[in-house]
Protein backbone atom coordinates (compact mmCIF):
# COMPACT_ATOMS: atom_id res chain seq x y z
CA UNK A 1 0.00 0.00 0.00
CA UNK A 2 2.82 2.37 0.98
CA UNK A 3 4.61 1.68 -2.32
CA UNK A 4 1.47 2.34 -4.38
CA UNK A 5 0.98 5.63 -2.56
CA UNK A 6 4.56 6.69 -3.31
CA UNK A 7 4.20 5.79 -6.99
CA UNK A 8 0.94 7.74 -7.34
CA UNK A 9 2.47 10.76 -5.56
CA UNK A 10 5.54 10.79 -7.81
CA UNK A 11 3.36 10.43 -10.92
CA UNK A 12 1.26 13.41 -9.80
CA UNK A 13 4.37 15.47 -9.14
CA UNK A 14 5.89 14.54 -12.50
CA UNK A 15 2.59 15.31 -14.25
CA UNK A 16 2.31 18.65 -12.47
CA UNK A 17 5.90 19.51 -13.35
CA UNK A 18 5.32 18.71 -17.01
CA UNK A 19 2.15 20.84 -17.06
CA UNK A 20 3.90 23.85 -15.55
CA UNK A 21 6.96 23.65 -17.81
CA UNK A 22 4.89 23.12 -20.96
CA UNK A 23 2.75 26.14 -20.06
CA UNK A 24 5.94 28.10 -19.45
CA UNK A 25 7.40 27.02 -22.78
CA UNK A 26 4.40 28.21 -24.82
CA UNK A 27 4.50 31.54 -23.00
CA UNK A 28 8.18 32.17 -23.77
CA UNK A 29 7.86 30.98 -27.38
CA UNK A 30 4.93 33.42 -27.78
CA UNK A 31 7.19 36.25 -26.57
CA UNK A 32 9.93 35.08 -28.93
CA UNK A 33 7.46 35.02 -31.83
CA UNK A 34 6.29 38.55 -31.02
CA UNK A 35 9.80 40.01 -31.02
CA UNK A 36 10.53 38.09 -34.22
CA UNK A 37 7.48 39.64 -35.86
CA UNK A 38 8.56 43.14 -34.79
CA UNK A 39 12.04 42.49 -36.19
CA UNK A 40 10.54 41.21 -39.43
CA UNK A 41 8.34 44.28 -39.77
CA UNK A 42 11.31 46.63 -39.24
CA UNK A 43 13.51 44.90 -41.81
CA UNK A 44 10.61 44.67 -44.25
CA UNK A 45 10.14 48.44 -44.07
CA UNK A 46 13.82 48.91 -44.93
CA UNK A 47 13.89 46.41 -47.77
CA UNK A 48 10.29 46.44 -48.97
CA UNK A 49 10.80 45.31 -52.53
CA UNK A 50 13.40 42.69 -51.75
CA UNK A 51 11.24 41.04 -49.10
CA UNK A 52 8.14 41.22 -51.29
CA UNK A 53 9.91 39.54 -54.19
CA UNK A 54 11.48 37.00 -51.90
CA UNK A 55 8.07 36.13 -50.49
CA UNK A 56 6.50 35.54 -53.89
CA UNK A 57 9.69 33.94 -55.19
CA UNK A 58 9.54 31.37 -52.40
CA UNK A 59 5.92 30.62 -53.22
CA UNK A 60 6.68 30.31 -56.91
CA UNK A 61 9.77 28.14 -56.48
CA UNK A 62 7.91 25.61 -54.34
CA UNK A 63 4.95 25.72 -56.74
CA UNK A 64 7.30 24.99 -59.67
CA UNK A 65 8.94 22.19 -57.69
CA UNK A 66 5.50 20.71 -57.12
CA UNK A 67 4.37 20.95 -60.76
CA UNK A 68 7.66 19.44 -61.89
CA UNK A 69 7.10 16.48 -59.54
CA UNK A 70 3.60 15.99 -60.92
CA UNK A 71 5.04 16.18 -64.44
CA UNK A 72 7.34 13.33 -63.38
CA UNK A 73 4.43 11.41 -61.83
CA UNK A 74 6.22 11.69 -58.50
CA UNK A 75 3.32 12.09 -56.07
CA UNK A 76 5.42 11.85 -52.92
CA UNK A 77 7.82 14.55 -54.12
CA UNK A 78 4.81 16.67 -55.07
CA UNK A 79 3.41 16.23 -51.56
CA UNK A 80 6.71 17.36 -50.01
CA UNK A 81 7.02 20.36 -52.31
CA UNK A 82 3.43 21.26 -51.52
CA UNK A 83 4.22 21.30 -47.81
CA UNK A 84 6.92 23.90 -48.56
CA UNK A 85 4.41 25.78 -50.67
CA UNK A 86 1.89 25.80 -47.84
CA UNK A 87 4.52 27.15 -45.49
CA UNK A 88 5.62 29.93 -47.85
CA UNK A 89 2.00 30.92 -48.47
CA UNK A 90 1.47 31.06 -44.71
CA UNK A 91 4.44 33.41 -44.30
CA UNK A 92 3.59 35.68 -47.20
CA UNK A 93 3.76 39.39 -46.41
CA UNK A 94 3.47 42.42 -48.62
CA UNK A 95 3.65 45.94 -47.22
CA UNK A 96 2.81 47.58 -50.55
CA UNK A 97 -0.78 46.43 -50.99
CA UNK A 98 -3.85 48.64 -50.82
CA UNK A 99 -6.70 47.66 -48.53
CA UNK A 100 -8.71 46.09 -51.35
CA UNK A 101 -5.68 44.22 -52.62
CA UNK A 102 -4.93 42.97 -49.11
CA UNK A 103 -8.43 41.57 -48.80
CA UNK A 104 -8.22 39.83 -52.16
CA UNK A 105 -4.73 38.49 -51.43
CA UNK A 106 -5.98 37.23 -48.07
CA UNK A 107 -8.69 35.23 -49.81
CA UNK A 108 -6.21 33.93 -52.41
CA UNK A 109 -3.82 32.79 -49.69
CA UNK A 110 -6.59 31.11 -47.70
CA UNK A 111 -7.74 29.25 -50.80
CA UNK A 112 -4.29 28.24 -52.04
CA UNK A 113 -3.25 27.03 -48.59
CA UNK A 114 -6.25 24.70 -48.62
CA UNK A 115 -5.24 23.32 -52.01
CA UNK A 116 -1.60 22.97 -50.96
CA UNK A 117 -2.72 21.05 -47.87
CA UNK A 118 -4.80 18.66 -49.93
CA UNK A 119 -1.88 18.03 -52.24
CA UNK A 120 0.56 17.41 -49.40
CA UNK A 121 -1.91 15.12 -47.61
CA UNK A 122 -2.49 12.93 -50.66
CA UNK A 123 0.87 11.49 -51.57
CA UNK A 124 -0.92 8.26 -52.41
CA UNK A 125 -3.45 9.79 -54.80
CA UNK A 126 -1.90 11.72 -57.67
CA UNK A 127 -5.32 12.06 -59.29
CA UNK A 128 -6.57 14.02 -56.28
CA UNK A 129 -3.40 16.11 -56.24
CA UNK A 130 -3.96 17.04 -59.88
CA UNK A 131 -7.58 17.96 -59.16
CA UNK A 132 -6.40 20.53 -56.65
CA UNK A 133 -3.69 21.81 -58.98
CA UNK A 134 -6.46 23.09 -61.26
CA UNK A 135 -7.73 25.65 -58.77
CA UNK A 136 -4.38 26.23 -57.08
CA UNK A 137 -2.96 27.38 -60.41
CA UNK A 138 -5.80 29.88 -60.82
CA UNK A 139 -5.07 31.21 -57.33
CA UNK A 140 -1.33 31.50 -58.00
CA UNK A 141 -1.99 33.32 -61.28
CA UNK A 142 -4.33 35.76 -59.50
CA UNK A 143 -1.70 36.32 -56.81
CA UNK A 144 0.99 37.11 -59.37
CA UNK A 145 -1.30 39.56 -61.15
CA UNK A 146 -1.86 41.53 -57.95
CA UNK A 147 1.60 41.34 -56.38
CA UNK A 148 3.75 41.37 -59.53
CA UNK A 149 6.97 39.49 -60.15
CA UNK A 150 10.43 40.05 -61.62
CA UNK A 151 10.51 36.61 -63.21
CA UNK A 152 9.21 35.99 -66.72
CA UNK A 153 6.12 33.85 -66.23
CA UNK A 154 3.83 32.02 -68.62
CA UNK A 155 0.41 30.51 -68.49
CA UNK A 156 0.16 27.06 -70.01
CA UNK A 157 -3.08 25.31 -70.95
CA UNK A 158 -4.06 21.66 -71.20
CA UNK A 159 -7.45 21.01 -72.85
CA UNK A 160 -7.77 17.45 -71.50
CA UNK A 161 -7.16 18.19 -67.84
CA UNK A 162 -10.00 18.60 -65.33
CA UNK A 163 -12.28 16.01 -66.92
CA UNK A 164 -11.72 17.43 -70.43
CA UNK A 165 -12.87 20.87 -69.31
CA UNK A 166 -9.31 22.19 -69.55
CA UNK A 167 -6.96 23.62 -66.96
CA UNK A 168 -4.03 26.01 -66.74
CA UNK A 169 -0.78 26.00 -64.86
CA UNK A 170 1.91 28.63 -64.31
CA UNK A 171 5.45 28.07 -65.53
CA UNK A 172 8.70 30.00 -65.82
CA UNK A 173 9.79 27.99 -68.85
CA UNK A 174 8.57 28.73 -72.35
CA UNK A 175 7.86 25.06 -72.95
CA UNK A 176 5.17 22.56 -72.11
CA UNK A 177 5.85 20.09 -69.29
CA UNK A 178 2.34 18.95 -68.48
CA UNK A 179 1.81 18.30 -64.74
CA UNK A 180 -1.76 17.04 -65.32
CA UNK A 181 -0.88 14.31 -67.80
CA UNK A 182 2.61 13.57 -66.52
CA UNK A 183 4.86 11.21 -68.45
CA UNK A 184 1.87 9.67 -70.21
CA UNK A 185 1.42 12.80 -72.32
CA UNK A 186 4.23 15.16 -71.32
CA UNK A 187 3.92 17.63 -74.19
CA UNK A 188 0.12 17.87 -74.26
CA UNK A 189 -1.03 21.48 -74.22
CA UNK A 190 0.45 24.83 -75.17
CA UNK A 191 1.84 28.03 -73.73
CA UNK A 192 -1.27 30.17 -73.98
CA UNK A 193 -0.03 33.54 -72.76
CA UNK A 194 2.54 35.52 -70.86
CA UNK A 195 1.48 36.53 -67.37
CA UNK A 196 3.91 39.44 -67.04
CA UNK B 1 -12.23 -22.28 -19.30
CA UNK B 2 -8.58 -21.56 -18.64
CA UNK B 3 -8.17 -18.92 -15.90
CA UNK B 4 -5.92 -16.92 -18.29
CA UNK B 5 -8.70 -16.55 -20.86
CA UNK B 6 -11.15 -15.58 -18.11
CA UNK B 7 -8.89 -12.66 -17.24
CA UNK B 8 -8.62 -11.50 -20.86
CA UNK B 9 -12.39 -11.51 -21.28
CA UNK B 10 -12.78 -9.72 -17.96
CA UNK B 11 -10.36 -6.97 -19.02
CA UNK B 12 -12.01 -6.62 -22.45
CA UNK B 13 -15.38 -6.22 -20.77
CA UNK B 14 -13.98 -3.54 -18.48
CA UNK B 15 -12.55 -1.67 -21.48
CA UNK B 16 -15.83 -2.02 -23.36
CA UNK B 17 -17.80 -0.63 -20.45
CA UNK B 18 -15.14 1.99 -19.74
CA UNK B 19 -15.18 3.51 -23.23
CA UNK B 20 -18.93 4.04 -22.97
CA UNK B 21 -18.08 6.93 -20.66
CA UNK B 22 -16.04 8.78 -23.29
CA UNK B 23 -17.93 12.06 -23.83
CA UNK B 24 -19.74 12.32 -27.15
CA UNK B 25 -20.04 15.41 -29.37
CA UNK B 26 -23.57 16.59 -30.03
CA UNK B 27 -24.06 17.95 -33.54
CA UNK B 28 -27.57 19.33 -33.34
CA UNK B 29 -29.11 22.53 -34.64
CA UNK B 30 -32.87 22.56 -35.15
CA UNK B 31 -33.03 25.80 -37.15
CA UNK B 32 -31.63 26.04 -40.69
CA UNK B 33 -29.39 29.12 -40.67
CA UNK B 34 -29.69 31.80 -43.37
CA UNK B 35 -26.17 30.88 -44.49
CA UNK B 36 -27.34 27.45 -45.65
CA UNK B 37 -26.61 26.71 -49.30
CA UNK B 38 -30.33 26.74 -50.23
CA UNK B 39 -30.38 30.46 -49.40
CA UNK B 40 -27.19 31.15 -51.34
CA UNK B 41 -28.18 29.49 -54.61
CA UNK B 42 -31.35 28.22 -56.25
CA UNK B 43 -31.34 24.55 -55.34
CA UNK B 44 -33.93 22.32 -57.07
CA UNK B 45 -36.03 20.30 -54.63
CA UNK B 46 -34.68 16.94 -55.72
CA UNK B 47 -31.06 18.08 -55.48
CA UNK B 48 -31.69 19.52 -52.01
CA UNK B 49 -33.31 16.29 -50.90
CA UNK B 50 -30.31 14.30 -52.18
CA UNK B 51 -27.86 16.59 -50.41
CA UNK B 52 -29.78 16.25 -47.15
CA UNK B 53 -30.02 12.46 -47.39
CA UNK B 54 -26.48 11.75 -48.57
CA UNK B 55 -24.39 14.60 -47.22
CA UNK B 56 -25.89 16.61 -44.39
CA UNK B 57 -25.19 14.16 -41.55
CA UNK B 58 -21.47 14.92 -41.74
CA UNK B 59 -21.47 18.21 -43.63
CA UNK B 60 -23.89 20.32 -41.59
CA UNK B 61 -24.56 21.40 -38.02
CA UNK B 62 -27.40 18.93 -37.68
CA UNK B 63 -26.81 15.18 -37.59
CA UNK B 64 -29.55 12.59 -37.41
CA UNK B 65 -28.14 10.11 -34.94
CA UNK B 66 -29.11 6.44 -35.41
CA UNK B 67 -29.71 4.12 -32.44
CA UNK B 68 -26.22 2.65 -32.48
CA UNK B 69 -24.72 6.12 -32.13
CA UNK B 70 -25.24 5.82 -28.39
CA UNK B 71 -22.62 3.07 -28.21
CA UNK B 72 -18.87 3.41 -28.23
CA UNK B 73 -16.69 2.93 -30.23
CA UNK B 74 -19.27 3.69 -32.98
CA UNK B 75 -19.93 7.14 -31.55
CA UNK B 76 -16.21 8.03 -31.58
CA UNK B 77 -15.87 7.11 -35.23
CA UNK B 78 -19.03 9.01 -36.08
CA UNK B 79 -17.86 12.11 -34.21
CA UNK B 80 -14.56 11.97 -36.10
CA UNK B 81 -16.36 11.78 -39.45
CA UNK B 82 -18.61 14.70 -38.51
CA UNK B 83 -15.74 16.81 -37.20
CA UNK B 84 -13.62 16.25 -40.30
CA UNK B 85 -16.58 16.54 -42.63
CA UNK B 86 -17.64 19.92 -41.27
CA UNK B 87 -14.08 21.18 -41.43
CA UNK B 88 -13.89 20.36 -45.14
CA UNK B 89 -17.40 21.50 -46.06
CA UNK B 90 -20.39 22.74 -44.10
CA UNK B 91 -23.56 23.28 -46.16
CA UNK B 92 -25.14 25.23 -43.29
CA UNK B 93 -22.33 27.79 -43.40
CA UNK B 94 -21.95 28.04 -47.16
CA UNK B 95 -22.99 31.68 -47.19
CA UNK B 96 -20.02 32.55 -44.99
CA UNK B 97 -17.47 31.24 -47.46
CA UNK B 98 -15.61 33.75 -49.67
CA UNK B 99 -16.48 33.60 -53.39
CA UNK B 100 -13.21 31.86 -54.04
CA UNK B 101 -13.92 29.33 -51.31
CA UNK B 102 -17.44 28.68 -52.66
CA UNK B 103 -15.85 27.95 -56.03
CA UNK B 104 -13.44 25.53 -54.34
CA UNK B 105 -16.18 23.70 -52.46
CA UNK B 106 -18.44 23.25 -55.50
CA UNK B 107 -15.48 21.97 -57.48
CA UNK B 108 -14.62 19.47 -54.74
CA UNK B 109 -18.24 18.34 -54.34
CA UNK B 110 -18.38 17.48 -58.02
CA UNK B 111 -15.01 15.70 -58.05
CA UNK B 112 -15.55 13.74 -54.85
CA UNK B 113 -18.90 12.45 -56.06
CA UNK B 114 -17.54 11.65 -59.49
CA UNK B 115 -14.57 9.77 -57.98
CA UNK B 116 -16.99 7.85 -55.69
CA UNK B 117 -15.05 9.10 -52.68
CA UNK B 118 -18.20 10.66 -51.25
CA UNK B 119 -20.45 9.67 -49.57
CA UNK B 120 -18.02 7.54 -47.53
CA UNK B 121 -18.32 3.84 -48.17
CA UNK B 122 -18.69 3.14 -44.45
CA UNK B 123 -21.53 5.66 -44.28
CA UNK B 124 -23.34 4.07 -47.23
CA UNK B 125 -22.95 0.68 -45.54
CA UNK B 126 -25.03 1.90 -42.61
CA UNK B 127 -27.27 4.21 -44.67
CA UNK B 128 -28.13 2.51 -47.89
CA UNK B 129 -30.50 5.31 -48.91
CA UNK B 130 -27.50 7.68 -49.01
CA UNK B 131 -25.91 5.90 -51.94
CA UNK B 132 -25.97 8.19 -54.98
CA UNK B 133 -27.55 6.75 -58.11
CA UNK B 134 -26.17 7.78 -61.49
CA UNK B 135 -29.26 9.96 -62.01
CA UNK B 136 -28.74 11.73 -58.71
CA UNK B 137 -25.11 12.35 -59.59
CA UNK B 138 -26.05 13.78 -62.99
CA UNK B 139 -28.58 16.09 -61.34
CA UNK B 140 -25.92 17.42 -59.00
CA UNK B 141 -23.39 17.92 -61.83
CA UNK B 142 -25.99 19.79 -63.87
CA UNK B 143 -26.98 21.96 -60.93
CA UNK B 144 -23.37 22.90 -60.19
CA UNK B 145 -22.62 23.56 -63.87
CA UNK B 146 -25.51 26.03 -64.04
CA UNK B 147 -24.45 28.06 -61.00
Amino acid sequence: MKNVGLIVMSLLVAGGFLLVTSCGDSQSSNDEKQSENIEQKNSSQQQEEVIENNNLSLILSSYFEMTESLFNDAAIDAAEASEKLRSSLDHFEDANLSENELEEVGEILESSIEHAEHISENAGDIHHQREHLVLLSLDIKDLIEIVGSDQKLYEAYCPMANNDKGAIWVTNKNEVENPYMGQGMPKCGKISSEIN
Amino acid sequence: MKPCIKWVIFILLIILVGIQFIPADINKQEITPYTDIQYVYEVPKNVMSTLKTSCYDCHSNNTTYPFYSKIQPMRMLMDKHIREGKKELNFNEFGDYSERSKRNKLFSIRNQIKDDKMPLRSYILMHNEAKLSDDEKQLIYAWIANL
